[in-house]
């Protein structure tokens, strides 16, 4: 039962629910590789561009000053026309406070300011832009970025050195403020050096102002250092303030700086996360579905195989009363009025078979009740007519007397028979002497069965052989063996009974030198009305069969065609 | 500076203010976000886009100081107030305002504060009308032809401030386009006042306190008289102005101090003692650990009384200045 319902799991799983947990968990691994592709993907173009930006800013204020280089060389301007170009550019350009011409020696020959000028030659901690020098940035008075920028002049005299300008990166600033990921994803520029020149993070921007070096960043210590040699842009997830963060970082080559794009992973994966849960729910509700139908109609295929089941046991445990209950109109539906239909007729059949069965017993018991009772009936019958007639003769009515004792000692083991059969004696257990019972039988019935012609042989073991039984049950059981065996053999044969102990066991065999059983009857030869003879009851075997049983022995019978038949009865021994 | 508690707002709640001065913004700045002070007192509006910071609350609001290039009115080229009038129209207040102030400010036409309540906006300013400069200097004798045809005086800079030169320059080229040759001087603030109480200048590039009351009008533009000496050093000269002034100073009445002040404006626009190019803008950076009340647009330093210090027994505070 347990097998079916193991299979139809096996088969729901198979078919549905495994194909679907593979699905759903193929789909949350590509959503989840397929959002990261796609959000590296995307930062790292912001981060490309605001590197591009940052480049382009930082190159068109050197065109610039490159421009204002070109007015100022090879012109032959006056000092104060000098001055008035600078002037001019820097209305011009306001992203520069300060444009200066240094002489080669570094020292101020014109410029923008109208007091003294606050720039120099960038120093050693400068960095090399294309054809331009670059200083590294610092925060003015008004706590904004600035750098200093310079490209060498060429010519003679006052005209060679240097044009110098500080350059707001305020731009900078504000582009970086400007790039958002998400909610909360931002950007933070880092220079060459390892200097924060601006970060994206209201709550950072302190990191800024204090000039925090931030070389141990993990994207840009990657990117600057061995494992990102060569490369420009790259990826990595590290924990960061605002917790496990996905970061990527663009290098501005010409300068070497580094940008940085990063966001938390949380807002980074919230859409897969949404669509994984979404999606987790969608199979789960599946998943229910599908387990709840398969439950179902699983339950709607099985239930009618049990009932069927059942209903067949019930039938083989002589059940017929039992039917199956199947409303459905499917092939199930079909199969259990079948079934019904053949207990129903199996009940009918049964009860022809009763009615047969009774009909024949009835026979038998009729046949056999006249034969039994009516031979003598019919011999006392006789023996009443002659002793009318022959009431005179002494001898006679010897005989007369034993004849009716005899016939009717037929008679009364007749009805002792069936009446052990259909109500039993209760049995008296006591200690018995097998040897002693057996003795004192063979004698008693010696005289009879000469009488018949035959002999009748005691064959009894050495020593006494101690039994638990009933005396009268067992003494009746011997001579019904004994008659039997008699009736069986024909004169000048010899019935032998035997008393021997085997293994704790006492053995009483009543052996005849008759003409033998049919083996095919030999199965039923102790069921009721069963008899080897041509008439009777067969009441005896069968009444033999139940009081030895019923004293805890075994009765068996063993015979051969033309020579004889042995019933053997054992006992366990008492004590 | 310690607290006055006969205040009669209430007993102010900080009990004590030390001030410390620092060279540089910047430094302050670094010190505030160490949390070695609470308050920055002074910082460019420029930067407040930049400076937001989980620590650090700011606020911008507009000063009461006017950016003014005022006139030595006794200089012979300065002292015919049709010429400084005509040096008014000939400047682009916006332009000014919009790059070298950033757009943080507004344009500004005489020193009476316009947020006064008593401030009459229906008086006339200055508009950028360079045609008509050139026409009131021309008749003034000054038609813009090299040599004596050209106005020129020097303006006195304060040394080491972009945001004062990027204006001298454009007013510069303002006044370059109308015939007017302006120079500069740059001058260190320890010289500063020493040439100006000399009245050694043509005219002078400074910002200028001039609110929220009238008095500070009073004190730099009334004449001089014997009973007062008062911070006049532009030899700025108008009497119909000193007696609006001296008005104003008594004045108990609304209406009247309304109708003088306006009267002054109309005065001191047809008679300009310099150019009043802008009401900047600045503002205060404080500390998240104070609770301040907000006031959005007004100066944090009013409601000072008010402040008080969160999550700390003591009440200390430094202020940069």
């Amino acid at each position: 039962m347990n097998r079916i319902t193991t299979r139809l799991v096996m088969l729901l799983g198979t078919a549905a629910v495994v194909p679907l947990l593979l699905y759903g968990l193929v789909s949350v691994l590509s959503l989840q590789q397929g959002t990261r592709a796609t959000v590296i993907e995307g930062n790292t173009n912001v981060a490309k561009r605001a590197a591009e930006h940052i480049e382009l800013y930082i190159d068109n204020s050197v065109r610039i000053l490159h421009a204002v280089a070109a007015d100022l060389q090879h012109t032959g301007l006056e000092r104060w026309q000098q001055d008035r170009i600078l002037k001019n550019f820097v209305l011009q350009f306001p992203e520069f406070s300060e444009i200066t011409l240094l002489d080669q020696s570094g020292h101020p020959v014109v410029s923008s300011r109208i007091g003294k000028p606050g720039v120099s030659i960038p120093g050693a901690d400068s960095m090399q832009f294309k054809d331009a020098y670059m200083s590294a940035f610092s925060q003015d008075d008004d706590l904004l970025p600035t750098a200093v920028l310079a490209v060498r002049q060429s010519g003679s005299g006052t005209a060679a050195g240097w044009l110098v300008g500080r350059v707001s990166l305020e731009e900078l600033w504000r582009m970086v403020d400007r790039i958002r990921v998400g909610d909360q994803g931002v950007a933070l520029v880092v220079t060459s050096a390892g200097q924060l020149l601006a970060h994206g993070d209201p709550e950072e921007k302190a990191h800024v102002a204090r000039g925090d070096d931030m070389r141990a960043h993990p994207l840009v210590a990657r990117l600057t250092g061995g494992d990102g040699k060569g490369a420009t842009t790259l990826s990595g997830e590290y924990p960061g303030a605002r917790g496990q963060m996905l970061g990527v970082a663009a290098r501005v080559p010409a300068l070497g700086w580094t940008v940085v794009v990063e966001q938390p992973q949380t807002e980074a994966y919230a859409i897969a996360s949404q669509l994984q849960t979404q999606l987790g729910l969608a199979i789960g509700v599946s998943l229910l579905a599908m387990i709840g139908v398969g439950y179902s109609q699983g339950r709607r295929f099985i239930t009618p195989i049990f009932d069927l089941m059942k209903g067949t046991r019930a039938l083989a445990a002589g059940r017929l009363d039992e039917r199956v209950a199947i409303d459905s109109t499917d092939e199930f539906g079909q199969l259990g009025s079948a079934f019904n239909n053949m207990a129903d007729r199996l009940v009918e059949l049964q009860a022809e078979v009763r009615k047969q069965e009774r009909q024949a017993t009835f026979g038998r018991i009729a046949a056999g009740l006249a034969h039994d009772i009516s031979t003598p009936i019919q011999n006392l019958g006789n023996a009443c007519k002659l002793i009318v007639k022959k009431f005179d003769d002494l001898e006679y009515r010897s005989v007369f007397q034993r004849t009716i004792e005899r016939e009717l000692a037929l008679v009364r083991r007749f009805l002792d028979d069936l009446r052990q059969l259909t109500s039993p004696v209760p049995l008296q257990r006591s200690l018995l002497e097998v040897n002693k019972a057996v003795g004192e039988l063979v004698e008693s019935m010696t005289a009879t069965v000469h009488h018949a012609g035959l002999e009748l042989v005691a064959d009894l073991a050495d020593g006494p052989v101690h039994i638990t039984g009933d005396q009268f049950a067992l003494n009746r059981v011997y001579s019904n063996l004994i008659n039997n065996a008699c009736q069986a053999t024909t004169p000048g044969g010899t019935v032998t009974i035997r008393t021997r102990i085997e293994e704790r066991t006492a053995v009483i065999a009543v052996t005849d030198t008759g003409s033998g059983i049919p083996a095919e009857r030999l199965d039923s030869i102790f069921d009721e009305f069963v008899s080897t003879k041509r008439q009777g009851l067969g009441l005896g075997l069968a009444v033999c069969k139940k009081t030895v049983e019923q004293l805890g022995g075994t009765i068996a019978v063993a015979s051969v065609l033309g020579q004889g038949t042995t019933f053997t009865v054992r006992f366990p021994l008492a004590g | 500076m310690r607290a006055n508690d006969g205040y009669y707002r209430g007993r102010p709640a900080i009990r004590d203010l030390v001030f410390t001065a620092y060279p540089t913004l910047r430094q302050a700045w670094a010190s505030l976000l160490r949390g070695e002070i609470e308050v920055v007192s002074d910082i460019s509006a420029d930067a407040l886009p930049f400076l937001d910071d989980r620590k650090v609350q700011t606020d911008s609001f507009p000063r009461r100081y006017a950016y003014v290039l005022a006139f030595n009115s006794t200089r012979p080229q300065l002292r015919s107030p049709a010429v400084r009038q005509a040096l008014n129209f000939a400047v682009n207040r916006d332009a000014v305002i919009r790059t070298a102030l950033r757009g943080r400010g507004r344009a500004a036409t005489t020193p009476v504060w316009p947020d006064h309540w008593a401030y009459d906006k229906s008086a006339p300013g200055y508009s950028f009308d360079p045609p008509r400069a050139s026409a009131a200097l021309a008749a003034a004798g000054f038609n813009g032809t090299p040599g004596r045809g050209r106005l020129r005086f020097t303006c006195l800079v304060p040394e080491g401030h972009v945001i004062f030169e990027r204006m001298a320059l454009m007013l510069q080229r303002d006044l370059f386009d109308v015939g007017v040759d302006l120079d500069f001087e740059s001058v260190a603030l320890s010289n500063f006042d020493t040439r100006l109480r000399a009245g050694d200048f043509d005219a002078v590039l400074v910002d200028l306190l001039s609110g929220p009351s009238l008095s500070r009008v009073y004190s730099f533009w009334r004449s001089p008289g014997p009973a007062f000496t008062g911070l006049n050093v532009f030899g700025y000269r108008n009497a119909q102005a000193d007696a609006l002034l001296d008005q104003l100073r008594y004045a108990t009445d609304d209406a009247a101090t309304r109708a003088a002040t306006g009267q002054l404006q109309r005065v001191m626009t047809d008679d300009p003692p310099g150019i009043f190019i802008a009401w900047s803008e600045r503002a205060r950076a404080i500390s998240r650990r104070i609770e301040v009340p907000a006031a959005p647009g007004r100066d944090p330093f009013q409601s000072l009384w008010q402040w008080r210090l969160l999550n700390e027994a003591t009440s200390h505070s430094a202020v940069h200045e």
